[in-house]
């Protein structure tokens, strides 16, 4: 059983894709918990395994054993139905492009988990976010004619308004030049420590990492490393010693 | 990635299956009614032949007119005797028939159609004249018939039955079934059941005794029909036609192409139309799939294929795509040809069609417009595709240019439109002969719907605002993003909802037509006829006696008839003549005087002439000015102008006269109807009861009416042709739910990473699948809204010549609501496919695909 106190725990998490010659370990057992407030950072070289295990975490895939529990509810006992009502109430999600609808403004944009489930918003939280994610005067704008940090910034919001218990970022700054960069991370950052947000991003970017407050590194499906972040030039060296453990 | 282009492929198969279906449906239509007319024009062809291959000759009086618009003279029977007395002549024989009689069994329920198509009399001929199959006996003494196979059937008569028959004149007589017929299998002919009788008999009720409407003669051995003919022309002189049997075997050919060709132009139209829709889709389907492969162009051009090459590419594909679905088309359309026959024998309109016959004709236009119009549909895509850029490999994800419209396009479109709508005023208003006019109204009118739909990109936004906006007070976010996505590309859906448009405007042109239609005979009606009541027979056969004789009953305070007949002006011009009895007319009938009064009507004589005003005017005629009317036979009758009326519901016709006049001088035996006033304070009931038990008794073919039974019944009869079109134009609605269905299935696919994002944030299966209704519920009331506009401003242009005739405009409205209704259901048929498959997105694919 996963600490109470954590918000998303893993527990001996596996996911195989394929069969036969073809099969890939994508994970190979990996536990982990993210305990509330927390800003984590996942890390690993490619085919780590590291966008799966969000994947898993974030109820879009489903383990080929183990389970995950986010918030004390175990993931592999919800159906389509109530993992989607569970996606919309309890998680927030940041991908790395393709984050709003384009027929939507930024408004609607951001409060789409809540008008999705039929909810009103809390107008003074909405405030608050819009004024810390620094669109408040852009909000009638479709995404269309927003810069690419701007869109970025309004899908932290977007992530942010329901209130989740976990914020899962998956590449946010994948798309973006270094100034959009830094303004979405230090977002990131400001949510965990004036929000006590719950967050789990994963990157390549180790720049990005030196963000978080833990770094989780992954190398071919198993965890390697799970200690504080630290800055960029410490999080480079981790990488290059996995690196070089891996060789 | 693999999964990805599984899903494309499976994709394509849908797609490319959708837009063949586009093809194959309108191409199926018009390579069926080829067929169908072919086959019915060989079966007739080829009874005609075998009927008559004893046939050397065929006498005619000169007067008769066969074919459409058929008219029938007579001559003297003597001259067969002369006939037989040629030298070289084996054997003759004289017939007559082709005439309306009414037949009712013995419990005055009518046998044959009740649509209003007639029962033919004719003579039964000896058997070796005989086209027709017999079963039973042949009529040969007086008392005996013999009817149409199923008409008999149907009215649950068999051989030994009696049943009751009204001929053009003289009252009602009993008959034996002896027999029944058919011709080439069929029970009828357009709808027309057949009775046959003796000669005598038929001459008895034609109201000709004595005289025939042909002599059929069949040579010596030896003799040729062209020395034959020569001898008997001789003996005859100019009382005859003398025709070889040859030359009227074409002539009747001829007259039945003639008849077949209307049937063919006006099926061939709704396969033309099921055809521009098709058009429409294929337009679309090819424009969706070359923006989405815009990257794949800029590859081809990048590693080297040439603008040309790439134009090809989609060509060909479109080529393949046409000649394929024209062949399946051709192949669906000999299996729709019986449909067809089925949907017109349905509202009593069969023919004899046994076998099929697929001429080299229908499969060369089959096949060659099926392929021409996808290929023409395909060309502003492929020339899109072939001026896609190289570098146009390097952009991310699809391109949607969202060029603006140069004012120099636009107004280009503009003007394409207003040149149809210019082509069908021409049509409309230059006073062209009826072809000509209704060309340039049907390439007019093709021609508006393709501006309209180049046009209607423009309408997408404020449209979908406008639809969308009943189905954001139900659908929440949905339905914000369903109206949101239907504006994203507005050429698609322009181009989706206009293949909608084309369907929807001709249902509704056809309704606002057919409504002002019943709109304008009721309303003549009601302002022309004060009777309560009315009697008539469906096929005009309404004998003269039964207005004296229902007038003497004590419930009935006056009765008279309005007979309908035909003259000539000394040109050939037609004259429609009305005859009234001036001693009762004023009572059941209200004329609009504009010169004279109802006393002027009660002192009409023989001699004299009332006429509708502006036909008056067009023949420079008034009031003490003298005319001469001629008869079928060329006979000359001279009236005096006595006064002239209003008539514009053509109630009455160009001429008001004496009843006589029009029965004597102008051959019209029968009269049109019977209208009939109640005494005061007599009940409907009572009336009604008095009438019935009288025409009971004796005419046992007729029943009374009240106004308003007779007015529905008419009404009836018209919807029948209504439905038949619409049945027709539901074809082409389908074929545009088929280009919605592709429209959907390309944007699904084009938005798998947003809809698998929406789905991600916690959107439930069930708001992805109302988002996809919702776009498709929007473009099909697109379609309904820019469809009803065209079909209402379609129906006023067309009605405005027809005002002079007493047209109404009459908008259905309850139609209309029930169109946009349906195409709102249609919009949630065709988006099942679609939406199902939105809402089953892989989630994790859909946001990780790159």
């Amino acid at each position: 059983m996963p600490a109470t106190e954590a918000i998303v725990s893993a527990v001996d998490l596996t996911r195989t894709f394929g069969i036969g010659d073809a099969e890939v370990r994508a994970l190979r057992g990996v536990t982990v918990d993210f305990p509330a407030g927390g800003y984590t950072a996942v890390m690993g070289p490619s085919g780590s395994g590291k966008s799966t295990l969000m994947h898993l975490l974030a109820g879009l895939d489903r383990p080929t054993s183990g389970s995950v529990f986010i918030d004390q509810t175990d993931l592999s006992s919800l159906g389509e139905a109530d993992l989607t009502r569970l996606r919309r109430d309890r998680i927030g999600s940041i991908f790395q492009g393709f984050n709003l609808l384009p027929v939507l403004n930024a408004k609607e944009n951001i409060l789409l988990p809540l008008t999705l489930a039929g909810n009103e918003p809390d107008p003074a939280w909405f405030d608050q976010l819009v004024a810390s994610v620094g669109i408040a005067d852009r909000l009638n704008h479709r995404p269309s004619e927003l810069s690419g940090g701007q869109q970025q910034r309004v899908a932290v919001a977007r992530a942010l308004i329901h209130r989740p218990a976990v914020v899962f970022a998956d590449e946010p700054t994948g798309n973006l030049d270094s100034t959009a960069s830094a303004e979405v991370l230090k977002l990131l950052r400001t949510a965990a420590d004036e929000f006590g947000q719950t967050i789990v991003m994963v990157t390549h970017d180790a720049n990005a990492a030196s963000y978080a407050d833990r770094l989780v590194v992954l190398a071919d499906g198993k965890i390697v490393r799970d200690g504080p972040a630290g800055d960029t030039d410490a999080v480079l060296e981790l990488m290059k010693s996995v690196r070089t453990v891996n060789a | 990635m693999n999964r990805f282009a599984f899903r494309g492929l499976r994709e394509r198969k849908a797609r490319t299956a959708f837009t063949l279906l586009a093809v194959v449906l309108g191409v199926a239509l018009i390579a069926g009614t080829f067929v169908l007319t072919d086959s019915i024009s060989r079966s007739f062809d080829r009874l005609v032949a075998t009927g008559g291959e004893n046939v050397d000759l065929r006498l005619i009086a000169p007067e008769t007119e066969e074919g459409f618009g058929a008219s029938l003279a007579y001559f003297p029977d003597t001259l067969e005797a002369k006939v037989r007395g040629v030298d070289g002549v084996q054997f003759v024989a004289g017939g007559i028939g082709g005439f309306p009689v009414s037949v009712v069994d013995d419990r005055g329920k009518r046998v044959g159609p009740v649509t209003g198509a007639p029962t033919l009399a004719f003579s039964a001929p000896p058997p070796r004249f005989d086209i027709f199959e017999h079963k039973g006996d042949t009529p040969s003494a007086m008392g005996e018939v013999a009817l149409s196979e199923q008409a008999a059937k149907n009215a649950g008569l068999s051989i030994g039955d009696r049943v009751r028959v009204q001929g053009l004149v003289g009252t009602v007589r009993s008959y034996r079934l002896v027999g029944t017929v058919t011709f080439g299998g069929a029970s009828s002919l357009g709808g027309a059941i057949f009775a046959a009788f003796s000669l005598p008999e038929t001459q008895a009720l034609s109201g000709h005794p004595k005289q025939l409407a042909e002599i059929l003669v069949q040579a010596d051995d030896g003799v040729t029909q062209a020395e034959l003919k020569q001898r008997v022309s001789e003996a005859v002189g100019s009382a005859a036609i003398v025709r070889t049997g040859e030359e009227d075997r074409a002539e009747q050919s001829a007259d039945l192409s003639e008849i077949l060709g209307y049937l063919t132009t006006g099926l061939l139209i709704f396969g033309l139309v099921a055809l521009l829709v098709g058009s429409f889709v294929i337009f679309n389907t090819f424009s969706i799939t070359v923006a989405q492969r815009t990257r794949e162009f800029g590859m081809l051009r990048t590693i080297g294929a040439s603008r040309r090459q790439v134009l090809w590419s989609v060509v060909a594909e479109a080529l393949a795509l046409g000649f394929v679905g024209s062949i399946l088309g051709l192949a669906a359309g000999v299996g729709l040809a019986p449909l067809l026959s089925g949907l017109l024998s349905a509202v009593g309109l069969d023919l004899p069609s046994s076998g099929t016959v697929i001429a080299v004709r229908t499969v060369v236009v089959a096949i060659g417009l099926g392929t021409v119009v996808t290929v023409l549909s395909s060309l502003a895509p492929a020339v899109r595709a072939m001026r896609v850029p190289p570098v146009e490999a390097m952009q991310e994800g699809t391109v949607t240019p969202t060029k603006r419209q140069g004012h120099l396009v636009l107004g280009i479109k503009a003007a394409f439109s207003i040149l149809g709508l210019a082509l069908m005023l021409i049509g409309l208003f230059a006073g062209l002969d009826v072809s000509p006019s209704l060309i340039l109204l049907g390439v007019g009118a093709v021609i508006v719907f393709i501006g309209v739909g180049t046009l209607s990109p423009l309408l997408v936004g404020p449209l979908a605002a406008v639809v969308g906006r009943p189905l954001g007070w139900t659908g929440g976010v949905a339905a914000k993003i369903a109206q949101g996505n239907t504006v994203r590309s507005p050429g698609r859906t322009a181009g989706t909802a206009a293949s909608l448009m084309v369907g929807v405007a001709l249902v509704a042109f056809v309704a606002i037509f057919v409504n002002g239609f019943k709109a304008s005979f009721s309303g003549a009606f009601e302002k022309a006829v004060v009777g309560d009541f009315v009697v008539l027979d469906p096929t005009g056969l309404t004998p003269e006696g039964v207005a004296p004789a229902v007038s003497k009953l004590p419930s009935v305070a006056a009765a008279a008839s309005l007979r309908s007949g035909r003259a000539e002006l000394k040109d050939g011009k037609g004259v429609s003549l009305a005859g009234l009895d001036p001693a009762v007319a004023t009572q059941v009938i209200r004329v609009a005087w504009t010169q004279g009064s109802d006393d002027t009507l009660r002192r009409l004589t023989p001699q004299d002439a009332l006429l509708k005003q502006d036909w008056a005017e067009s023949q420079s005629l008034s009031v003490g000015s003298t005319f001469a009317l001629y008869n079928a036979k060329g006979e000359p009758t001279s009236f005096t102008v006595r006064g002239l009326y209003e008539d514009r519901g053509q109630f009455f016709g160009d001429v008001i006269v004496t009843d006589r006049v029009v029965r004597d001088q102008f051959d019209t035996p029968t009269v049109t109807v019977a209208l009939i006033v109640a005494a005061p304070g007599a009940s409907d009931g009572v009336v009604r009861s008095e009438i019935a038990g009288l025409l009971e008794r004796d005419f046992p073919t007729l029943e009374p009416q009240t106004r308003k039974e007779f007015l529905d019944m008419q009404v009836g009869a018209v919807n029948q042709i209504l439905y038949v079109f619409y049945v027709l134009l539901a074809l082409s609605v389908v074929i545009a739910l088929f280009g919605i269905v592709n429209t959907l299935a390309l944007s699904v696919y084009e938005r798998t990473r947003e809809l698998g994002m929406l789905r991600a944030v916690g959107a439930s299966r069930r708001q992805i699948r109302r988002i996809v209704r919702g776009e498709a519920v929007i473009t099909s009331l697109m379609g309904a809204v820019l469809g009803v506009a065209i079909g209402v401003i379609f129906g006023a242009l067309v009605s405005r010549p027809l005002e002079s005739e007493g047209f109404v405009l009459a908008i259905p409205w309850g139609t209309l609501v029930v169109l946009f209704v349906l195409s709102a259901i249609a919009g949630v048929v065709a988006a099942i496919g679609p939406a199902r498959r939105a809402s089953r997105i892989d989630v994790l694919a859909a946001v990780t695909q790159q």
